[in-house]
C-alpha cells in the first residue's frame, strides 16, 4: 500500500540516525556516543524527577483513597503534550510541507498523503507521551496493585488520546498562521503565543503553594473539573478503573471515527494551503531605510539577530532563559519582601545569598547557547559564508559576540534589579557583575568551539539543530559543568578567604577559559572550516 | 495529447502569472517552452502537473482533466522540477523504488529499466549511496531516472538541462527522441535557446504570462535564429 511506503520514506527522512547525528554513525562514533548520552540523560532526568514526584503523589492519593486521580494526570499530560507538539509542528507536517511539489505531481490521493504525514507527526507525539506518562503509569500500577489488563488498556488508550488535540490544535495552528500571515505579524505573535504556551505549561506543572506537601497536588481540582466536561475522560476512566472493556471499545471507535473524519476534512484543505505556499503578503513600507556601511563583525551579528528572530524554535529554546531573566527581574522588584524571605530560607542551607543568585544566573545564561548551534543553522547556506572573504575566526567570534549581546544586557539589568531587591552592597554587586560577564564570555566562546567540532549542516527543520543536535546538548551542558566547577571551587576556598575574593578568582577563572578558547579558535577555526564539506 | 485551453492563474488576485494560455501538444512532440525569468513558465508547468491550481480554463491530458481526474492524469505523466530537491535520506535506488511502487511497476521491469538508465547516466556505482552525497547533476539524473521508470506518456520538465554535464545532456536528448518515437510527448521549459532550436519540433514563447508566439519551430524562426527572434519579441510591446 502506498500509505505504508510513504510512511517508510517519511520516517527515513525524519528519524534516521544520520539525520539525528548530522553524519554517518559509523564514521562518527564520538557523536553516536554523545547522542546516546544525551538520550540517556534526557530519559533519566524525566524518569527520576517525574518518577519521584508522582510516586510520592501516588502515596498521598492512596492515603486519600483517590488513587484513580492519577489517571486524570495521565490523560491530561498526554493531551497537553500532544497539543504542544501539534501546535508547533502541524504547519510543517501538514499544511506547508516542503516536499509538496514532489508529492503533488505523483498519482497519490490527498487523503493518503495526509494520513502518512499525520502518522509521522503522531510518532513524535507518542514518543513524548509515553516517556512523560511512564512514571505516572508506574506510580498508578505500583500503588494500586499491578494489573496486566489495566497496563494494556492505558498503553493502548494513549495511542488514541492525542487524536482530539491533533484535530483541535492543528486547526488552531492553521487559523493562527492564516490570520497572522494576512496581518503580517506572524513571527512576533507566534513567538508570544509559543512563549505563553510554554510559560502556561510551566505554571501548570509547577503550580504549588507553601501548604502543599507535593507541588502536583494542587492540580487535582483543576484536572478533575476538566474531566467533567470531556466524555473521553469518562470513557477512559471507566475502561481502566471499572475494567469496562466496552467503554474501551467505545473510546477507540470514537477516536478512530474522529481521525478518519479529520483525514477526510483536511485532505482538500492541506492541498490548498500547500499550493498557496508561494503566495506571500508583501507589505510596502514607506519608512525611509537608513542604509549604512558596517564592519564585517557587525554585519554578521545583525544577520544572527535576523536569523534568531525568524525561527520560532530557535527563540523558544535558546531565548527562554532570557525571558525567565526578564520575568525574574520584574518579579524581584514587585515581590521585593517575598524575595528577601525566600533568600533567607536559602541561607539556611549554608550558602551565601550571592552564590545562590549567581548559580541561578549561571543556569539561565547556560540556556542561551546560540553560539553552539548558529554555525549549524547556516545549513545549506553555509557555502555563502565559506565563499566570502571572511576568516573563519571572525565568523566564529562574531557568532560568540551575538550570544553575549543577546543574553548579557538582560542579565546585567536583572542583576541590578535583584540586587536592589535584596539590598546587596554595591561592591558585591560589581563583583557579581564581573562573574556574570566573564561566565557569559566563557560559555559563549566554548559554544563556538563546540559548534566548530560538532556542526550539523544537513537538516530539514531547524528543530533538529536547536533541540536535537549534539551542539545544542553540549552547549547547554558546558555551562552547567562550569557552574559545578565554580561551585566546588567556592566551597573549597570559602574557609580560606573572603567571599568577595573568591568570586574575583572565579571571574578570573572564567576569563582564562575565554582567553584560551579565543586562542584556540584563532589557531584552529580556519583548518576546521576547510574540513566542512 | 496535452490540451491547455484558456488557462489563467493569479497568485495575488490582481496580476496574472499566466494569462489565457492555449496550447496543444501532440504525441511525438518535443515542445520547448521559452521565456524570460518570471514569465510564467514554471507556473504553467506546475499547473499541468497538478501541483498548482489555476483560476480559469482547463488542462486535459489524454482525456483526463487535471482538475476533475487528477490521479488518472498523473498516472501517465512525469514532472521534473528545476531544483532536484528530493528525499536525501534515501539512496538513489530507494528513491527510484519508491517512485516505481507508486506507479506499480513490477520488479522485473523496474530492475531492467534501472539497469538500463543507471548505465546510460553512469549512476550504477552510486545507486546505493544516499542522495545527500550526490552532486546537483547526480540528483538531477536520479530524478530523471525516477521519471523515466514508469514510461510516462507525458513528460514535463522545468529547465532539465541545468546542472547536467554535456554527456548527460546529450543522453537526455536521446531519451527524449526515443520517447517521442514511442508516442510520448515532451513539454519542457528552457533558457538554452540553441537546445530548443535543435531539439524541439515545436516551441512556444511566453512573455509576462502570455504566449506571444507558438507553433512549428522551423515556421517560427524562418531564416532567423531563435535567439534573434526571442530578443525581438522581448523588445516588442
Amino acid at each position: 500500500m502506498i500509505y505504508f511506503k510513504l510512511v517508510k520514506v517519511f520516517f527515513k527522512e525524519n528519524y534516521s540516525l544520520k539525520r539525528l547525528l548530522g553524519t554517518n554513525a559509523k564514521q562518527s562514533k564520538l557523536k553516536t556516543v554523545l547522542l546516546s548520552l544525551l538520550i540517556l540523560y534526557g530519559l533519566g532526568s524525566i524518569f527520576f524527577s517525574l518518577g519521584f514526584l508522582f510516586f510520592h503523589l501516588g502515596e498521598v492519593f492512596k492515603q486519600m483513597n483517590s488513587l484513580d486521580s492519577l489517571l486524570t494526570y495521565i490523560f491530561m499530560y498526554a493531551t497537553f503534550l500532544s497539543a504542544f507538539f501539534v501546535i508547533i509542528r502541524a504547519s510543517s507536517y501538514l499544511f506547508h510541507y516542503k516536499d509538496y511539489d514532489f508529492l503533488a505531481s505523483l498519482p497519490i490521493k490527498n487523503e493518503v498523503v495526509v494520513a502518512a504525514k499525520t502518522t509521522v507527526l503522531l510518532v513524535m507525539v507518542y514518543l513524548s507521551v509515553y516517556i512523560f506518562t511512564a512514571p505516572i503509569i508506574f506510580s498508578y500500577l505500583y500503588h494500586g496493585g499491578f494489573s496486566i489488563y489495566r497496563l494494556i488498556v492505558i498503553l493502548l488508550s494513549l495511542l488514541f488520546v492525542p487524536i482530539v488535540p491533533l484535530i483541535v490544535f492543528s486547526f488552531i495552528s492553521l487559523l493562527f498562521t492564516y490570520v497572522l500571515t494576512r496581518l503580517g505579524i506572524t513571527k512576533i505573535f507566534g513567538l508570544i503565543m509559543t512563549f505563553g504556551l510554554l510559560l502556561g505549561f510551566m505554571y501548570f506543572s509547577f503550580s504549588f503553594n507553601s501548604a502543599s506537601d507535593n507541588p502536583f497536588l494542587n492540580q487535582e481540582a483543576f484536572l478533575d473539573s476538566i474531566s467533567q466536561y470531556l466524555p473521553h475522560v469518562k470513557l477512559f476512566f471507566s475502561a481502566v478503573v471499572d475494567q469496562n472493556f466496552l467503554s474501551f471499545i467505545w473510546f477507540v471507535l470514537i477516536n478512530l471515527g474522529l481521525l478518519f473524519g479529520y483525514f477526510y476534512a483536511v485532505k482538500d484543505l492541506t492541498h490548498k494551503t500547500n499550493q498557496n505556499q508561494t503566495k506571500t503578503v508583501r507589505r510596502k513600507s514607506n519608512r525611509n531605510i537608513n542604509h549604512k556601511q558596517r564592519s564585517v563583525t557587525w554585519t554578521i551579528i545583525r544577520k544572527e539577530f535576523k536569523k534568531f528572530f525568524s525561527v520560532n524554535i530557535y527563540v523558544m529554546n535558546s531565548g527562554f532563559g532570557i525571558v525567565l531573566m526578564i520575568i525574574g527581574g520584574v518579579l524581584a522588584l514587585v515581590y521585593k519582601s517575598d524575595l528577601q524571605v525566600m533568600m533567607v530560607q536559602f541561607t539556611g542551607i549554608n550558602a551565601p545569598v550571592e552564590l545562590i543568585v549567581l548559580i541561578m544566573f549561571g543556569f539561565l545564561l547556560s540556556t542561551v547557547y546560540t553560539s553552539a548551534i548558529s554555525l549549524s543553522l547556516e545549513g545549506k547556506n553555509f557555502w555563502l559564508l565559506k565563499s566570502l572573504p571572511i576568516s573563519a575566526k571572525k565568523i566564529m567570534i562574531s557568532k560568540m559576540y551575538f550570544n553575549v549581546i543577546l543574553a548579557l544586557p538582560v542579565a546585567i539589568i536583572t542583576l541590578f534589579s535583584i540586587s536592589f531587591a535584596l539590598e546587596t552592597e554595591f561592591l558585591m554587586v560589581l563583583i557579581m557583575l564581573m562573574v556574570i560577564v566573564s561566565f557569559s564570555l566563557a560559555t559563549s566562546i566554548l559554544g563556538s568551539i563546540i559548534n566548530l567540532h560538532f556542526p550539523k549542516f544537513e537538516y530539514k527543520n531547524e528543530t533538529e539543530v536547536v533541540k536535537q543536535s549534539i551542539g545544542a546538548f553540549l552547549g547547554m551542558f558546558t555551562g552547567w559543568i562550569i557552574i559545578v566547577l565554580l561551585g566546588v571551587a567556592f566551597y573549597l576556598l570559602s574557609d580560606l578567604m573572603a567571599h568577595e575574593l573568591i568570586m574575583l578568582i572565579l571571574a578570573l577563572f572564567n576569563l582564562t577559559i575565554f582567553v584560551l578558547s579565543y586562542i584556540y579558535i584563532d589557531r584552529k577555526a580556519e583548518s576546521l572550516f576547510m574540513n566542512f564539506s | 495529447m496535452l490540451k491547455i485551453e484558456n488557462v489563467s492563474k493569479s497568485y495575488d488576485g490582481k496580476k496574472k502569472a499566466i494569462d489565457t494560455i492555449n496550447l496543444t501538444i501532440e504525441p511525438g512532440d518535443i515542445y520547448g517552452f521559452i521565456g524570460h525569468n518570471g514569465a510564467g513558465k514554471t507556473t504553467l508547468l506546475k499547473a499541468i502537473a497538478g501541483i498548482h491550481s489555476f483560476d480559469e480554463g482547463q488542462i486535459v491530458i489524454y482525456d483526463h482533466s487535471i482538475k476533475k481526474k487528477p490521479l488518472e492524469a498523473k498516472k501517465i505523466m512525469a514532472y521534473i522540477p528545476d531544483n532536484p530537491d528530493i528525499y536525501e535520506s534515501l539512496t538513489g535506488r530507494q528513491y527510484i523504488d519508491f517512485i516505481a511502487d507508486v506507479f506499480d511497476i513490477d520488479l522485473d521491469k523496474r530492475n531492467r529499466l534501472i539497469d538500463e538508465y543507471a548505465t546510460m547516466f553512469e549512476m550504477t556505482s552510486v545507486l546505493n549511496d544516499p542522495i545527500s552525497s550526490y552532486s546537483h547533476g547526480m540528483k538531477q539524473k536520479i530524478v530523471i531516472m525516477g521519471a523515466l521508470i514508469h514510461e510516462p506518456k507525458v513528460m514535463l520538465l522545468d529547465e532539465p538541462f541545468v546542472g547536467l554535464d554535456p554527456k548527460a545532456s546529450f543522453l537526455l536528448k536521446e531519451v527524449f527522441n526515443k520517447m517521442c518515437e514511442k508516442g510520448s510527448l515532451i513539454f519542457f521549459s528552457t533558457h538554452v535557446l540553441e537546445v530548443a532550436e535543435k531539439l524541439c519540433n515545436k516551441v512556444a514563447i511566453i512573455k509576462n504570462g502570455k504566449i506571444v508566439t507558438n507553433g512549428m519551430t522551423k515556421d517560427i524562426i524562418e531564416d532567423e535564429s531563435l535567439e534573434h527572434l526571442f530578443m525581438e519579441l522581448l523588445k516588442e510591446s
